[in-house]
């Protein structure tokens, strides 16, 4: 290994350009994608990874994709073998239970050369408006297989060597319902992975091959240094919360998840034990994202000035019960995983560090994104047409003022579609954005208000489907404070006035929660989410900020007597507080709060039946080949600048994920033909020797 | 006689740049006021007065401050209903990825005071629900209650057709005659609802106090015997009449700054500096832009804050509110800030003895020797100097530090900011700053060119002739310019490109008419048409002349689309979305001729004792900077000082003057 000395500010420069890579990558994508979704929802990361698959450097868009994303860079280089992948070469990828989110969330990945030699990989994941399956642009809220939710990609290769490969996006756009937009997408992220091979390229020409490397580990270094420091300001100590998803859109629920944290000095170990068995329906999360979403939630608290990249991830470390619905066994639906149950997650971290450093943190959030998808038949514009609104809501109140309104929840980072945009280019016509008048959970710090938009449809015979929560169980506050309001989504009919829940209008199993109800012109839909928890107790709120807010239009008067205590009298046309009323409010004792018992739950449990047979299987698989081979000597495990890359059965959590089929199929390829039919003599294949 | 003057109104100093018809150059400086004319007026007396100026233009910050401190006019957001809180939720996304340190902006506008009526017309522009006249009257009458002085009308769709906003603007002039009304398809006739009504609340927040400011510049000009009416510099780096300018408030952002990039522009060529890092510090902000391959970098929108957006041209300036005039002052922790708020130039700097009592960089400067109390503004008013010291009292104790110490505090704090600024600039845009120079203007430019290449790691700094009036100077050096856009598509080789004719007539039609009533006679208009792949949502702006050949745009497109972005689409038709025309009506430029009275052997006029950060405090020589003569060389630590402005170098670095007289500062 070259051990170059990096002068300290070409590192920091580096570092910097790095991250502004990244940022291209973004604004080439926005500038060359179709779809809404990418351009103006930004619905899309973008990273650098090392040649070992490790994040080095990301961009402002989307956290739930970045952390996950990390991990599909180490599956397809696990899967290939980085000598496999040639310059030019095109990768891509959707598969949950590789380290991916969930379906919608597509992959596209290129090799960074430069010089010859592979730096790294562009990697950037975009959420694509179709992927098949069983409804009109995903979130099918009543998906009982990954199968219902639509094609299942594993990494293959779009170009090799530059070259395109037409059958494969021939085989992928066959496969989804908007094919013209969607190939225009899988352009901009191509696009986007070029631009940052460029870059990397113009940075290694202007300072050389191993600073450019050697920055990139020291990146990570960076950021290391600062999560261990933020980790040891936590006191030692073992922390737990339960935070719950309402149900699985099949009947079940309520699930809880089980965050327990111990944390021993600059490290912590995260602990989901307790948390309910997978589901029935699409809230599972997979592996990748549950500890994608841990990652983000100890960023949110900790690392607003920690560069986020694999550094940040070392002192973390998991136990995710298999066969809990944070770590599914295939084919387990797991469409809401990445936008539903991995704010629970974060949400569920914060609940537990409140207990240790309640000053850091915030109260729950608004918890949902709806997501609200369908389409139909575009009359007017003479085409099919796709939607996909996910919803910003209101933040938990902190220690230091209230949360924000209207803002996305922490998995993301976007930009919503102007309603001129949404009129110009769908059958639809908004009615309505506003902010929700008291959604906003009380506190001496409130939390931040929901949103409420109302749509018009103006075609017939629109399908409509959904995936949310928080609908029924609000986001909690803390330190005192009051929860928010919980999110809903209703209909009104056309003709009619009168505002119903979806599940009483048609009979559904769940009010978030559904797929293939039809709407009609002039049909309205209403999605409303809720606000943030609040933090410290309302009744210690100035009267004054509580006026501000009445006056203001955020908070009721009624409201404002009922949980802050404050009286709101009008006087001489202006709002005033009235003191002795307030007073007189303040001196009663406030209701305690009801909470779930654990029965309430649905159980964890250990798999059984076919999925317990693949787990055992799958062990096996692992236990076999590391008791044969060390991994110094594994002939699988690939090295690079004489660090060993690990191959599927010596990563450290690969197993905790893969499938026994995908493990013996790749052994089958990689040569490791005994651990499937007894033992021969293991050799690398032909074309790592031809590499 | 055709003698040119370029003036910079700053926030705490109005500066003045005369160019005699001989080559000669004058400069002066006055405190900015209140009403930014009697400042003005100051300034150009001491150069002999507005009688006989050929040609005067001047930048001014009247508008970036006001937003910058959120004093804008009262003002009210009528908008259609359902929509009222657009200025709020924004388009959503947060600063930060990860964390919750950021604090939301304040909406431009107050919930209570955004008001609505119903009334709706579709994508198309056709209406489906005719505007309510009666709710537009109430909205009228609540404004009137609340004393609202300017009024933004957005309604969806306003800017394919604009007949709702024009009706109730019609309708709020009839019940609110006092009241400016501005609406957005004359603002921002573009897409996108949160963006339009973001720029035209601001533009209607600014009208008043432009109005006001800018009436009576004219009018005291053109008295004072002013020949041709006054320009003012735009955003877009040009110029533009005060008529222009009441119309288009949102074009005067960054008007001072923008003065900066045109001599910018021009300094790069004369010293030979293709990437230079321009950093103008004021009264109340420190500006900074960049010049790469000799242009200054530019940009279609400009976010006041985060998430805050003004669509409007502008060279791509960025501030932070670290000036001299900016207050120094320690957060609910403990720890020392500087800024954003600022004493301006009324009350100033507590040194000032106007009335100010927060200590401000200014003050700090004095108190570390940076600034000689007796030759701040070349003596012109005596300083109170123990009031500053009194002032930083508070902070001094706070840190448990004597004065020198806390006021040298504060200059590191306030070189931290602005050194982040550009580095936010360079090396967020994948630039190394090291490989530009620094070019340190405005009147507190120069006290911190050492300190910031020291912190930037940078070689070379300059700083200019004339440093503390750059901004002025470069106003003089700008042309004419307008910029039109209107929004009309069609697909290549299909239907709707029919339009564009009589669309390039009409936006030629306006420009003409634009430089017609600037009184001008000739110009260039050059006109373009922004291209994309069908459905794309990014534009490309590609060069045609009306009656051109619309497959040879086509093919620009894609080339340029090659260039951009690394591919192109041979299947997907090729679009238009916006006709646009730029108009520039070229000024005649003033001829430099750079006179010296320097000296063959200058000798230090005297020593000081400066507490510099993190060093002891020591004896530093000062020069003259009239004396020092093209060549002459001297070792840091140095002090030099000028009628407005002084040059501190900390030791590392040492001074050269250059042949255009410029101060070379490297290390």
């Amino acid at each position: 290994m070259n051990t170059t000395e990096l002068d300290p500010v070409l590192a920091r420069v580096l570092a910097r350009a790095f991250e502004s890579t990244c940022a291209e990558m973004g604004s080439a994508m926005i500038r060359t994608a179709i779809s809404a979704v990418f351009v103006e929802g930004r619905d899309f990361s973008c990273a650098v990874l090392d040649h070992r698959a490790e994040l080095v450097a990301s961009a402002n868009y989307d956290p739930s994709h970045l952390s996950a994303m990390a991990l599909t860079g180490e599956y397809v280089l696990m899967q290939y073998d980085w000598a496999q992948l040639d310059e030019g070469d095109v990768v891509i990828v959707n598969d949950p239970y590789r380290g991916g989110g969930h379906l919608p969330d597509i992959c596209v990945i290129r090799p960074i050369y430069a010089e010859g030699e592979m730096l790294g990989l562009a990697i950037n994941r975009g959420h694509h408006i179709d992927v098949g399956g069983m409804s009109v642009a995903g979130f099918p809220g009543t998906a009982k297989s990954i199968y219902q939710e639509g094609v299942r990609i594993p990494p293959v290769k779009w170009f090799e060597a530059g070259v395109e490969r037409p059958q494969v996006m021939d085989l992928i756009l066959m496969n989804v319902r908007f094919p013209r937009e969607q190939l225009g997408d899988f352009r901009g992220q191509l696009a986007s992975c070029i631009t940052a091979e460029q870059r990397i390229r113009d940075l290694v020409e202007r300072h050389g091959l191993d600073p450019v490397r050697e920055a990139m580990q020291e990146t990570k270094r960076h950021s290391e240094r600062l999560m261990r420091q933020a980790i040891s300001d936590i006191p030692d100590g073992e922390y737990e919360f339960t935070d719950v998803m309402d149900d699985d859109g099949i009947g079940n629920g309520p699930y809880r998840i089980v965050v327990g944290l111990k944390v021993e000095g600059d490290g912590v170990l995260v602990d989901f034990e307790g948390t309910s068995a997978q589901a029935e329906g699409p809230i599972n999360s997979s592996y990748g994202n549950t500890v994608g979403s841990v990652f983000n939630a100890f960023m949110h608290t900790f690392g607003s000035d920690i560069p986020f990249n694999h550094g940040s991830f070392r002192p973390i470390g998991f136990n995710v019960p298999r066969g809990s619905m944070l770590n599914p066994i295939p084919p387990a639906p797991v469409f809401g995983g990445v936008t539903e149950t991995s704010i629970r997650i974060i949400d569920g971290v914060f609940g537990a560090l409140a207990e240790a450093v309640p000053d850091r943190v915030a109260a729950g959030c608004y918890g949902t994104c709806i997501n609200v998808a369908g389409g139909g038949w575009d009359e007017k514009r003479g085409r099919q047409f796709g939607v996909y609104f996910f919803q910003e809501g209101g933040w938990g109140g902190t220690s230091w003022r209230d949360g924000w309104s209207s803002v996305p929840n922490p998995t993301s980072n976007y930009s919503d579609y102007p309603a001129e945009v949404i009129e110009l280019t769908m059958p639809l016509r908004c009615v309505e954005f506003s902010l929700n008048q008291d959604s906003a959970g009380p506190g001496y710090n409130r939390g931040g208000l929901g949103t409420k938009r109302v749509y018009e449809v103006l075609a017939d015979g629109c399908e409509f489907n959904a995936l949310g929560d928080r609908f029924k169980i609000p986001p909690h506050g803390t330190q005192g404070g009051d929860a928010g309001r919980a999110a809903f989504l209703h209909m009104i009919a056309d003709g009619e006035s009168e505002e119903h829940a979806f599940d009483e209008r048609f009979g559904l199993d769940s009010p978030s929660k559904f797929a293939g109800v039809r709407l009609g012109r002039h049909d309205r839909f209403v999605m409303s989410t809720g606000g943030g928890g609040g933090y410290g107790d309302p009744f210690t709120r100035e009267p004054e900020r509580v006026l501000d807010d009445v006056r203001e239009g955020l908070v009721s008067a009624e409201r404002a007597a009922d949980s802050y205590g404050v009286a709101i009298v009008e006087s001489d046309g202006t709002l005033v507080v009235d003191e002795s009323a307030t007073a007189r409010l303040r001196s009663v004792d406030r209701l305690p709060v009801t909470r779930l018992m654990p029965s309430d739950y649905v159980p964890a449990a250990v798999p059984s039946g076919r999925e317990a047979e693949d787990v055992r299987r799958a062990g096996d698989l692992v236990r076999q080949v590391r008791s044969e081979y060390a991994m110094e000597d594994c002939p699988a495990c690939g090295e690079i600048d004489g660090v060993r890359l690990p191959c599927p059965f010596h990563h450290p959590f690969a197993a905790e994920f893969w499938e026994a089929r995908a493990l013996e199929q790749w052994a089958a390829r990689n040569g490791l033909t005994f651990a499937t039919r007894g033992r021969s003599e293991p050799g690398r294949t032909a074309h790592k020797e031809a590499a | 006689m055709s003698n040119i003057v370029g003036v910079d109104v700053g926030g705490t100093f109005t500066d003045v740049y005369y160019f005699g018809d001989d080559g000669g150059i004058n400069s002066a400086k006055s405190p900015s006021t209140a009403d930014t004319v009697t400042g003005v007026l100051a300034a150009l007396d001491q150069v002999g007065g507005a009688a006989g100026v050929d040609s005067l233009s001047f930048g001014s910050t009247i508008a970036t401050n006001a937003l910058v401190q959120r004093r804008l006019a009262k003002t009210g957001l009528l908008t259609t209903a359902g929509f009222r809180d657009v200025l709020d939720i924004r388009r959503l996304w947060r600063r930060d990825l990860f964390g919750h340190k950021w604090d939301r902006p304040e909406a431009v506008i107050p919930r209570h005071l955004r008001l609505e009526a119903r009334g709706r017309v579709d994508f198309e522009g056709v209406e489906f629900e005719p505007l309510s006249e009666d709710d537009v009257r109430a909205a009228a009458a609540a404004f009137r209650e609340q004393g609202v002085e300017a009024v933004a009308v957005t309604f969806l769709f306003g800017y394919v057709n604009p007949v709702h906003e024009r009706r109730a603007a019609e309708i709020l002039a009839e019940e609110m005659p006092d009241a400016r009304i501005m609406i957005s398809s004359e603002v921002n006739p573009e897409r996108n609802e949160y963006e339009r009504t973001s720029t035209t609340a601001i533009a209607a927040g600014l009208a008043p106090v432009i109005d006001s400011a800018l009436e009576a510049v004219e009018r005291q000009l053109i008295d004072g015997g002013l020949t041709n009416p006054p320009r003012v510099m735009k955003s877009n780096g040009g110029v533009m009449s005060v008529r222009a300018a009441r119309n288009k408030p949102v074009e005067l952002i960054k008007s001072g700054p923008a003065g900066g990039a045109s001599a910018g522009v021009w300094l790069s060529e004369k010293l030979g500096e293709p990437r230079l890092i321009l950093i103008d510090i004021g009264g109340t902000t420190a500006d900074a832009s960049l010049i790469v391959d000799g242009r200054p970098i530019r940009a279609n929108v400009d976010m006041l804050e985060w998430d805050i957006p003004v669509r409007v041209p502008v060279v791509d300036i960025r501030s932070v509110g670290a000036g001299g005039g900016s207050i120094a002052h320690l957060d609910a922790a403990g720890g020392l800030e500087v800024g954003p708020q600022s004493a301006g130039a009324e009350p100033g700097p507590v040194a000032y003895g106007k009335g100010g009592t927060d200590p401000t960089v200014t003050d700090a400067a004095i108190i570390s020797g940076l600034l000689d109390p007796d030759y701040v503004l070349a003596g012109s008013f005596a300083l109170d100097v123990e009031g500053a010291e009194r002032s930083l009292g508070p902070i001094s104790d706070a840190l448990g530090e004597g004065v020198e110490k806390t006021a040298a505090a504060i200059m590191h704090v306030a070189t931290n900011e602005m050194a982040n600024l550009i580095r936010e600039i360079t090396i967020d845009a994948g630039l190394d700053p090291r490989e530009f120079a620094l070019v340190a203007f405005g009147g507190a430019g120069p006290l911190f060119v050492g300190s910031l290449l020291e912190e930037l790691g940078l070689s070379r700094g300059y700083v200019p002739v004339g440093a503390a009036t750059l901004s002025a100077m470069g106003g003089a050096f700008a042309d004419v310019a307008f910029d039109y856009v209107r929004s009309e598509s069609g697909v290549i080789g299909e239907s709707g490109s029919e339009a564009i004719e009589p669309a390039f007539v009409e936006l030629i039609a306006k420009a003409e008419a634009e430089i017609e009533a600037e009184g001008l006679d000739r110009a260039e208009i050059t006109t373009a048409l922004d291209m994309r792949y069908l459905g794309q949502w990014h534009e490309i702006e590609i060069e045609f002349e009306p009656g051109g050949d619309l497959e040879a745009a086509a093919a620009a497109f894609e080339a340029e689309h090659q260039r951009l972005w690394g591919h192109i689409r041979p299947e997907e038709p090729i679009e238009f979305t916006a006709v646009r025309a730029r108009v520039v009506s070229r000024v005649r430029k003033p001829e430099l001729a750079v006179g010296s009275e320097a000296q063959a052997d200058p000798q230090a006029k005297g020593r000081r004792t400066v507490s510099f950060f993190g060093r002891e405090p020591g004896e530093v020589p000062v020069f003259e900077r009239a004396a020092l003569p093209v060549g002459f060389s001297q070792s840091g630590p140095v002090i030099v000082e000028e009628a407005q402005t002084t040059t501190v170098v900390p030791d590392g670095f040492r001074i050269r003057i250059g042949e255009l007289g410029e101060m070379v500062v490297e290390r």
